[in-house]
C-alpha cells in the first residue's frame, strides 16, 4: 500500500535550512525523523512513497538537497527515484529540483 | 642586584598603571559623514566604517569610543544596520569591554530614520525615543536559519499585498537560504566579527524593500580561502567584484568543497531576475554587484571594504 507524507501537516509548514545545528526543521531533521523511516517502510513493503510539498511557506534548496540527496547518500539506494513520487502543484519546479538532487546523488554512488 | 630588579619591576608596573589610567581617559571620537548611506554615498560610508573598525581594533581594554552622529543629514537603513553590526559583532568590543557611547543626529529626518528602523533596540538611549510602529519589520538579528521569522516576513508581505503565501514561497526560500549561508559559509575563527544575520523590511506604496546583512567573512574572502584555481585567480589580482559576480553566477565552488553545497547564491541570483524583484544588489568585501533591468550584473569596486555580505532588493507589488 502506498505511503504518503504531507510535509506541511505531518512535519512543518515552515521548513528550515540544511543541518540540524543550523536551526529547527532542517532538511537533515526531516530526513531522519520522517523521510528515511517512511522510505525504508516503502522499500520493505515494495510500495511507493508519495511526498506532498504543497501547503507550506516554501522550501529552501538546501533543505531539499539535504533531505533527498542525503537520503541517497545514506541509503545508497539507486532505486529511490522509482519509489518516491513528489507532488508539488504550487511550485512544480521543485519536482525537477528534487529529481536532480536524487540523480546527482545517485550518480556519485 | 635584587634592589635593581625591584626598581625595574616597580617602574614597569607604574608605566602599565599610567597607561591604563590614560587610556581610560582617552576618548576616541568618530565623526559620521553628513550622508551615512551605503546606497547613496558608498565610498564615504565605507571609509567611515573602516575608521570605526580600525579605531576599535586599536582601543585598549575599557577604552571609550564616541560615535558622533550629530552631523548626519541623510541616512539609510543599510548603514544603520551595519553600524549596529559593528557595535554588536566586533569581538574586541565584548572581549575588552570597550565602551561605545554616542549622540543622535541634529537633523530631525535623520533622527526619525534611526528611531523607525529599530536602532534603539540595540543601544541604550538617555533621550526619549518615539516608539514608532511603521510599515516595517524593524532591524532583527539572529544566528540560525530561523523558519519562524522567515514565516513572519512572508506574513508581513502577504498582509501588505493581499497575497496568499503561495506568492511568497520564493521569498521564503531566499530568506532561509541567506540565513543558512550565514551559518554555513560566513564564519571564520580569525574574522574580527561574530557571525550574525540582520534583516530589515519596509513597505511602500509600490514595493517592499529588503536589506539582509551577514557579518561573516564575506564572499571574496571566503573564495580566497578555497582551492588552487581560486588562489591563482586571487594572486593574478582578480578583483572582489569579479569574485562576487562569479559566485552569483555559480562559477565558483562552495566553501565546503562539497559539490552539492554552494547552490544558494546562484539560486538567489536567479530569483533576482524574476519580474517581481528589482534593484537587487550584493555588497561584499570591496565590491558591489547590482542586477540591472536587463538582468546583467553591473560590477563596482570600492576602495574600502564591507566586512560580511549585504544584500538588498525590492519586491514589486504589481
Amino acid at each position: 500500500m502506498e505511503k504518503t507524507i504531507v510535509v506541511s501537516k505531518d512535519y512543518t509548514d515552515k521548513p528550515g535550512g540544511r543541518y540540524i545545528v543550523e536551526g529547527p526543521f532542517s532538511g537533515e531533521d526531516f530526513r531522519i525523523k520522517m523521510l528515511l523511516p517512511k522510505f525504508e517502510e516503502a522499500v520493505k513493503d515494495d510500495s511507493k512513497l508519495v511526498i506532498v510539498l504543497d501547503g507550506g511557506y516554501g522550501y529552501a534548496p538546501s533543505f531539499l538537497e539535504e533531505a533527498f540527496g542525503g537520503l541517497i547518500r545514506e541509503t545508497k539506494n539507486k532505486r529511490a527515484k522509482e519509489i518516491i513520487t513528489i507532488i508539488s502543484d504550487e511550485e512544480p519546479k521543485l519536482i525537477e529540483d528534487i529529481d536532480r538532487y536524487l540523480s546527482d546523488a545517485i550518480g556519485k554512488l | 642586584m635584587r634592589r635593581n630588579k625591584q626598581n625595574k619591576d616597580h617602574r614597569r608596573k607604574s608605566r602599565v598603571r599610567n597607561s591604563v589610567h590614560n587610556t581610560k581617559k582617552a576618548v576616541r571620537k568618530l565623526v559620521a559623514p553628513q550622508s551615512l548611506s551605503l546606497q547613496k554615498n558608498p565610498e564615504s560610508t565605507l571609509h567611515y566604517f573602516k575608521m570605526v573598525i580600525d579605531t576599535i581594533e586599536k582601543t585598549p581594554m575599557n577604552g571609550l569610543v564616541f560615535f558622533d552622529l550629530s552631523n548626519i543629514e541623510t541616512v539609510t537603513v543599510d548603514a544603520i544596520m551595519y553600524l549596529i553590526a559593528t557595535l554588536k559583532n566586533i569581538k574586541r568590543i565584548t572581549t575588552l569591554r570597550i565602551r561605545c557611547h554616542g549622540n543622535v543626529p541634529l537633523n530631525a529626518n535623520a533622527r526619525e530614520v534611526f528611531e523607525s528602523c529599530g536602532f534603539y533596540k540595540y543601544v541604550k538611549a538617555n533621550i526619549p525615543v518615539k516608539n514608532t510602529i511603521g510599515d516595517n519589520i524593524k532591524i532583527t538579528r539572529g544566528k540560525d536559519a530561523n523558519p519562524y521569522f522567515a514565516g513572519d516576513i512572508c506574513d508581513f508581505v502577504c498582509r501588505h499585498n493581499d497575497w496568499s503565501i503561495i506568492k511568497t514561497k520564493s521569498l521564503y526560500r531566499m530568506i532561509i537560504e541567506l540565513m543558512t549561508n550565514t551559518t554555513q559559509h560566513a564564519y571564520n575563527k580569525t574574522s574580527i566579527m561574530d557571525s550574525n544575520w540582520y534583516v530589515f523590511a519596509e513597505n511602500t506604496d509600490s514595493y517592499i524593500s529588503f536589506i539582509f546583512l551577514d557579518t561573516g567573512e564575506g564572499i571574496p574572502n571566503t573564495i580566497r580561502t578555497k582551492g588552487l584555481l581560486e588562489k591563482i585567480k586571487s594572486t593574478l589580482g582578480i578583483n572582489d567584484a569579479l569574485f562576487v559576480s562569479s559566485a552569483l553566477r555559480g562559477e565558483l565552488r562552495s566553501a565546503t568543497k562539497l559539490e552539492y553545497r554552494g547552490k544558494g547564491l546562484p539560486e538567489i541570483y536567479n530569483r533576482a531576475k524574476s519580474k517581481y524583484i528589482t534593484d537587487f544588489s550584493v555588497t561584499s568585501g570591496h565590491a558591489k554587484c547590482m542586477v540591472n533591468e536587463n538582468d546583467e550584473i553591473v560590477e563596482t569596486n570600492y576602495s574600502d571594504e564591507l566586512i560580511g555580505t549585504m544584500l538588498s532588493w525590492k519586491l514589486n507589488k504589481d
